[in-house]
């Protein structure tokens, strides 16, 4: 498939009327997406706020993050199944909002517990926390929300879900007919003329409402592990929907993953990327996390793959899963590299891994989790005067662990965090 | 910069095995090796005096010796304090690390010491102590020397040292956050690459060392234990009155069962963020298996039951911490005349 | 926790989901339970069933308990 992504940089917005792209300044019309966003009942209120990297602004209940993306004039439309049929995408043009993100800043209606309980990321616009916060580096429109007639979580979370792609959409069409700062082309159909095959193993959280990824439009806690072509992450087949702390993969980092831009830069010179193995984690136990290891393992024989790049989204007992995952691709004969967070504890003198296997011998860091962090207090908040899981004034100084950050496991990634012996 | 040089008998010159009882003993100057030392410290810094003591001494009784050596040290009132190299020698790798640990911990003065990385008393010291690695053995000796005088003047002039692969010291157990030119990503692509390739790589993650406990012998004979059940699946009774944290819990807590037969649903909740708590809600028995338990004891298949649970929550624990509560659990287990558990593990 | 409480000298029966995780890490009486959600438990089953499933499982950890070992074993419910 080939597929060349126009990007639309954006470097400040504004609200204001009419909507337009001009030239990296995105004017937003409120009324125009309130009415997008209200157009759904079980939504009652949606209220705009934007913040800039650099300005003193913390925000709460944040979910998912989004960076737009629309195929103008296309038969097929970026996040597929929810904007449009679920049909293959990764082929024609997309255009993107490059460096923007709307993002859902809501509670819940209904309570809920345990793994389904929203659990408190901060995103952290400025300050010490910034580095390792995601949507510190970009300019974001918040989507500040109130339920409506919603039957339960899910169904909110569906309505939240639709509603934000909704409005990125609508954002990234404004560019429509606008010639772009840049296009990238994306092409892994041709022979690989004796270059190493790679795959990419992407181990997203599926396990239920609050913690899982859609793909094409449904979720994917059922699914065995399946092949993309790599272009199909870039149009938004895959959406997150993980809600987790530091641990999660906003949206934005599913289309633009720093796995896949790290193999598409040496695709067709030092190696072939072959395809991209996605798989769920936290399988419930050792009989379904052995079967996905293996599945994955034989979808690599099956793409002839001399090596596979493994990164995996969230934490606790998924770390077996993606072990058992890399053990399986070993023993495959498939060497494998792998990126990992550590914990450590706050001194960084506990284990750093949870759970390992021998195989796993190509690892890179991206850095340690539960280090502490001393936040300033800040100007603005957005999302509530209090954190959502204890309570603390969120204007206020903050002392926290890195992972109560939103998204930081990516965002350390991204970035190059590494830990290193002292 | 005033630098202190420790040595053992042998380097100083004294004599080998058979004066391994040389007393502690202070020499002015530079000695032995630390000639060499002083010529590569140059300007930045002067070996004022070297204190040797015998190797059996310092190695066997060092409760007796490092005081006196800590005593003759301070008397030069060093900026830095420098012991060996020890190369793979045992006890003179003890030495070297014992005085080198009790100069920073009475004194406040900062100290290294020098030895082959599989020195038994690197294992033991590398957390208190700036420990340079070297070859095995003597025939190292001036590249040992070279490192040593590069991280004394380091440490002389109070500089904070790097990561340990940086600076060239034995990792001393932190691993702190650092930031890298390339991604998480593009590092792992360089490690696939350079493995495919056949060429040498370094994992950025060391993988960890399991210890082995040995484990406790058996109960004799099950009709006559006392059982306790522990869980740390965060089973915490309805309104979690302690407010047990439900992510890296900070506590332990035991509650007393009431004499139930059968844990009841609505009695109990479920503090743990990993996993769907709506089973252990429903019948908080699948989370710590009480029903069970009296039955068995109604039966005599067990001799008693402590008539409380312990819980904490095993979500993201940190490993350290989970370990103490274990110990203090283990305490209390003691006072109540325990003899075996049952765990339930998360 | 298990290793820490046998380091104390308390012969422990660990019930987990994860045997082969326990064994990695080098518990050394490792009882094989359900799922993680609910280790003790199998909501599949009649009440009646999973009661005494759960009364085999305790059995199967006395049976550990009583039972000499020289490092890390798996202990399974005999059915």
């Amino acid at each position: 498939m080939h597929l060349e992504v126009a990007a639309f940089p954006v470097h400040h917005a504004r609200l204001g009327a009419p909507a337009a792209y001009d030239a990296g300044l995105l004017t937003i019309d409120p009324d125009r997406v309130r009415r997008l966003v209200l157009d759904d009942p079980r939504i009652a209120d949606a209220q705009l706020e934007l913040a800039h990297p650099g300005e003193s602004v913390r925000v709460q209940r944040a979910l998912d993050a989004i960076e737009p993306l629309h195929k103008p004039g296309a038969t097929v439309s970026a996040f597929p199944g929810f904007l449009g049929p679920p049909r293959t995408v990764g082929h024609g043009l997309t255009h993107r909002l490059a460096g923007f993100t709307v993002v859902q800043v809501t509670e819940f209606p209904f309570p809920a517990s345990g793994v389904q309980a929203f659990e408190e990321g901060v995103i952290e616009m400025s300050g010490p926390g910034a580095a390792y916060s995601g949507c510190a580096d970009r300019v974001n429109l918040f989507l500040v929300l109130t339920p409506g007639r919603a039957a339960s979580n899910v169904d909110y979370d569906d309505a939240v879900r639709r509603a934000a792609l909704r409005v990125a959409d609508h954002l990234a069409a404004l560019t429509v007919g606008q010639a772009p700062e840049a296009v990238e082309v994306f092409d892994h159909s041709g022979a690989d003329g004796g270059r190493r095959r790679i795959v990419w193993v992407h181990q997203v959280r599926a396990q239920g409402p609050m913690v899982q990824s859609f793909l094409y439009g449904h979720e994917i806690s059922g699914m065995v592990p399946t092949v993309l072509d790599p272009n199909e992450l870039l149009d938004g087949a895959l959406v997150g929907a993980n809600y987790k702390t530091g641990s999660k993969t906003p949206t934005y980092v599913h289309t633009r993953h720093p796995s896949l831009l790290a193999l598409a830069a040496r695709h067709g010179r030092e190696l072939h990327l072959a395809g991209v193995i996605v798989a769920r984690g936290h399988h419930e136990n050792e009989f379904l996390k052995e079967r996905s290891a293996h599945f994955v393992a034989k979808l690599a024989t099956l793409l002839r793959a001399d090596g596979a790049l493994c990164t995996y989204e969230a934490t606790g007992n998924t770390h077996i899963d993606f072990m058992l995952t890399v053990q399986a691709l070993e023993r495959a004969g498939i060497p494998a590299a792998s990126v990992v967070h550590e914990y450590g504890g706050p001194l960084g003198d506990d284990p750093p891994l949870v759970d390992f296997v021998p195989e796993a011998i190509a690892l890179a860091s991206s850095g340690g989790i539960d280090r502490r962090l001393s936040l300033p207090a800040v100007e603005r908040v957005i999302g509530g005067e209090r954190l959502a899981h204890r309570g603390e004034p969120a204007r206020d100084p903050l002392d926290l662990p890195i992972q109560e950050l939103f998204a930081a496991t990516a965002t350390m990634n991204e970035r190059g965090a590494i830990a290193v012996d002292f | 910069m005033r630098v202190v040089h420790y040595l053992n008998q042998f380097f100083a010159g004294v004599g080998g095995e058979e004066r391994a009882d040389t007393p502690p003993t202070s020499r002015p100057g530079a000695v032995g090796p630390g000639l060499a030392l002083q010529r590569l410290l140059g300007e930045d810094g002067e070996i004022v005096g070297t204190v040797l003591c015998g190797d059996g001494l310092v190695g066997d009784r060092p409760d007796a010796v490092v005081p006196d050596i800590v005593v003759l040290i301070e008397a030069l009132a060093p900026d830095v304090v420098i012991a060996g190299p020890a190369f793979n020698a045992g006890r003179y790798g003890l030495g070297c690390a014992r005085v080198c640990a009790a100069v920073s911990a009475r004194l406040g003065i900062p100290a290294l010491a020098a030895m082959a990385p599989d020195n038994a008393a690197v294992e033991l010291h590398r957390r208190e102590i700036v420990i340079v690695p070297t070859t095995a053995t003597a025939i190292g000796m001036p590249d040992a020397l070279a490192a040593m005088a590069r991280l004394a003047r380091r440490l002389g002039r109070g500089e904070p040292l790097g990561p340990a692969a940086v600076e060239g010291y034995v990792p001393r157990g932190r691993r702190m956050n650092a930031w890298a030119p390339a991604s998480a990503s593009a590092r792992a692509l360089a490690l696939l690459e350079a493995r495919l390739r056949g060429e040498p790589f370094t994992t950025e993650v060391p993988l960890p060392r399991y210890d082995r406990v040995a484990p406790p012998p058996p109960v004799a004979d099950p009709a006559r234990m006392r059982l306790a059940l522990v869980t740390e699946c965060g089973l915490v009774p309805a309104g979690n009155p302690d407010r047990l944290e439900w992510v890296r819990a900070s506590k332990w807590l035991r509650y007393g069962l009431g004499g139930v037969d059968d844990l009841a649903r609505g009695d109990y909740e479920v503090a743990h963020g990993g996993y769907d708590a709506a089973f252990g809600v429903e019948d908080p028995d699948r989370l710590l298996p009480v029903d069970a338990v009296r039955e068995l004891a109604r039966r005599g298949e067990i001799g008693e039951v402590l008539d409380a649970y312990y819980v904490t929550c095993g979500n993201h624990g940190v490993l350290g911490q989970m370990a103490t509560h274990a110990r203090e659990i283990a305490a209390d287990l003691r006072r109540q005349h325990v003899d075996s558990v049952l765990l339930v593990a998360t | 926790m298990a290793k820490e409480l046998e380091r104390s000298g308390f012969p422990t029966a660990t019930v987990t989901s994860l045997a082969a995780v326990a064994v990695k890490v080098g518990a050394n009486r490792i009882v094989c339970g359900d799922r993680f959600s609910h280790p003790c438990g199998r909501p599949g089953l009649p009440p009646a069933e999973e009661r005494a499933w759960r009364v085999e499982l305790v059995r199967t950890a006395l049976r550990a308990l009583a039972t000499h070992v020289d490092g890390p074993t798996v202990f399974e419910l005999r059915s």
